[in-house]
């Protein structure tokens, strides 16, 4: 309200750009996607090749040290942190077109279907999610295989990991659907939503001209917060052994190894610090940039 | 929550209960490999044969998921395949108390942090208890349990040697988990109590309660402190989820002996009871301790209780 020509999306990037934690959080994320752009060029081995120098502590050739196979922890890293990120992007991209999706039809339509909507979401909120999701990882895998060799031979290898993917924003729509619905419910109440129907706007041009450009914002700033959920989700799989499978890593997976690794004799903390603090900060980055979007994108909500 | 509410509620819990178990039943049927092909030798077709039929595998399909419904409806999960010779129901009677111990106490960890945490942000916004908190919440909130776990126990386990570095033997063990475990929900719901807190602080009634000469005191306790409680009860749906599914992590670490292990052997071993057996129980924990925090709410607030 500081001034008055200011549109929306000028005050919400000025809100933005006011929040220390997340304009650091976003500076971080730009130079660790440099460095998974940049990293295999310069780092001079590749995260799966073994060699005979096993459990090297960091160096100036290993910078981050070496694994139980002698490969290089940094070239592992840089691989599994772009398996890592992937995942939370794609994962948070599906979430998005699911709930809102559901979010809109039951906030729309309100009434019955809204109430029997809302509470399917309330009972998946109370079911195991990931336990589901390891149930169909196991049993579809072989057959999405199958099916990609026969029309898609170059995503066959990918397969795995694109049912995780899809599997992992399967599972984490429920909010989104919740928040879109709320949204939908206020707005389809306002007088400028009513005017429309008073000129007998289709629905069709109801959801796309007033409600879509409306929970818009809403909707991205929580789809960053779903990132990092995603990535948790994954690592989480992945350490349990579930997710990703060796020799290919994920942060989750690095993770697993390095905490196997722990002894009383020798202490090999390399191989848990590294891989466990690239997680943690880039959690960190994801959740401030997250938080910093939903503040200057959502006004209402608290803090 | 009026009793016949609740009621239907509890019905529901059945039939919820079934839908689950037939989908763990069939996902489960469908996955490839069987539970034999692991056999010490590769077993003979007679053995697998006969230990198929002592199973009930050699049946079809259907009529294997109504002799399980049967058995469930029981209340009996049926026998292992792997380990042969003991009830699911007996190695979940003595797996599941050791879970649900560390469950509950990490339960009251992160409650025991995360209320006077997010209490003390909401008092003293933008100063240093606030300032603290928020910096632990969020670590909290962004380092996993599997990566605090592993580095606390080479730090006060390896290192310094204060505490056990795995098992479940004494108390002493049983610290690192439930901290770890506690840490990660305490943080959240620290976050949860103190934006709902700050929220109530600002609403007209507590003005007016203020306007009245109400104690500070009084106004945080009597006044703001029930529905300040709103947001964490809310979210304790998922947490409560969360934690039990998180707990499979921590008790792999520190090699706690509940039912995390079984969980994740049952599913590469293809011991179809024993998976599907911990997919039921686990859910109708969830949906009873959903029931619970629900009615928890209702009772919490006012504007629900009565309308």
């Amino acid at each position: 309200m500081r001034d008055a020509t200011l549109t929306p999306a000028a005050m919400a990037r000025r809100r933005f750009l006011a929040n220390r934690p997340s304009v650091a959080g976003t500076l971080f994320l730009l130079a660790l996607v440099a460095g998974l752009v940049a990293g295999p060029f310069l780092v001079p081995f590749a995260p799966n090749a073994p060699s005979d120098a096993v459990f090297q502590p960091p160096s100036g050739a290993h910078p981050f040290g070496t694994d139980i196979h002698g490969r290089d922890l940094l070239a592992r890293c840089l691989a599994g942190t772009r398996v890592s990120l992937m995942a939370g992007l794609v994962g948070a991209a599906i979430s998005v077109v699911i709930g809102t999706a559901y979010g809109l039809v039951s906030g729309y339509r309100g009434g019955r279907t809204d109430a029997v909507m809302m509470r399917a979401v309330d009972l998946l909120y109370a079911l195991p999610n990931v336990i589901f999701v390891m149930l169909v990882l196991g049993t579809a895998e072989g057959s999405v295989a199958g099916r990609l060799r026969g029309s898609f031979p170059a995503l066959a290898d990918a397969s795995r990991l694109l049912l995780l993917f899809a599997c992992l924003g399967a599972i984490s729509w429920l909010n989104m659907a919740r928040i879109v619905r709320g949204q939908v419910l206020s707005l389809r109440s306002r007088p400028f939503v009513m005017a429309s129907r008073q000129f007998v706007a289709s629905h069709a041009f109801i959801l796309r001209r007033h409600l879509l450009p409306n929970i818009l914002g809403v909707v991205i700033a929580y789809a960053s917060l779903t990132v990092p959920a995603v990535i948790l989700y994954e690592s989480f799989l992945s350490f349990l052994g579930m997710g990703i499978r060796p020799p290919d890593a994920s942060l989750g997976t690095l993770i697993e190894d390095g905490a196997r690794q722990l002894n009383p004799i020798q202490v090999r903390w390399w191989l848990l610090v590294f891989p466990g603090g690239l997680l943690a900060l880039t959690l960190l980055a994801l959740q401030s940039v997250g938080d910093g979007l939903r503040d200057a994108l959502d006004p209402q909500a608290s803090t | 929550m009026d009793a016949t509410a609740l009621l239907r509620r509890l019905l529901a819990i059945p039939v919820l209960v079934w839908v689950v178990a037939t989908l763990a039943f069939f996902l489960m049927r469908a996955a490839p490999g069987g539970p034999f092909d692991r056999e010490r030798a590769p077993a003979s077709k007679e053995v697998e044969a006969a230990l198929r039929a002592r199973y009930h595998l050699d049946e079809p399909l259907w009529r294997q998921y109504v002799r399980y419904l049967a058995g469930l409806a029981q209340g009996d999960l049926g026998p292992s395949l792997k380990y042969r010779h003991h009830g699911i129901n007996d190695i979940l009677g003595q797996a599941l108390p050791v879970s649900m111990a560390l469950g509950a106490m990490a339960f009251a960890t992160a409650m025991a942090m995360g209320l006077p945490m997010g209490m003390a942000g909401a008092l003293w916004r933008g100063r240093w208890p606030d300032w603290m908190g928020s910096v632990l919440a969020l670590v909290g909130v962004c380092i996993p349990t599997f990566v605090l776990a592993p580095l606390l126990v080479l730090g006060l386990a390896l290192r310094l040697g204060w505490l056990p570095v795995a098992g479940w033997a004494s108390p002493s063990h049983a610290v690192l988990p439930v901290l770890v475990l506690g840490l990660y929900f305490g943080a959240r719901v620290g976050r949860l109590f103190r934006e709902g807190l700050s929220e109530v602080l600002r609403a007209p009634f507590i003005v007016a309660a203020r306007a009245k000469g109400v104690s500070p005191t009084g106004i945080v306790l009597r006044h703001a402190l029930r529905p300040a409680l709103l947001p964490v009860v809310s979210y304790s749906g998922p947490m409560l989820a969360d934690l039990l599914t998180g707990s499979f992590v921590v008790e792999r670490i520190f090699q706690v002996p509940g039912t995390g292990a079984f969980f994740i052997n049952s599913f590469f071993s293809r011991d179809y009871p024993l998976m599907v057996g911990l997919v039921v129980v686990y859910s109708v924990l969830l949906l009873l301790l959903n029931l619970a925090t629900d009615v928890a709410y209702r009772w919490l607030d006012p504007r629900i209780r009565h309308a």
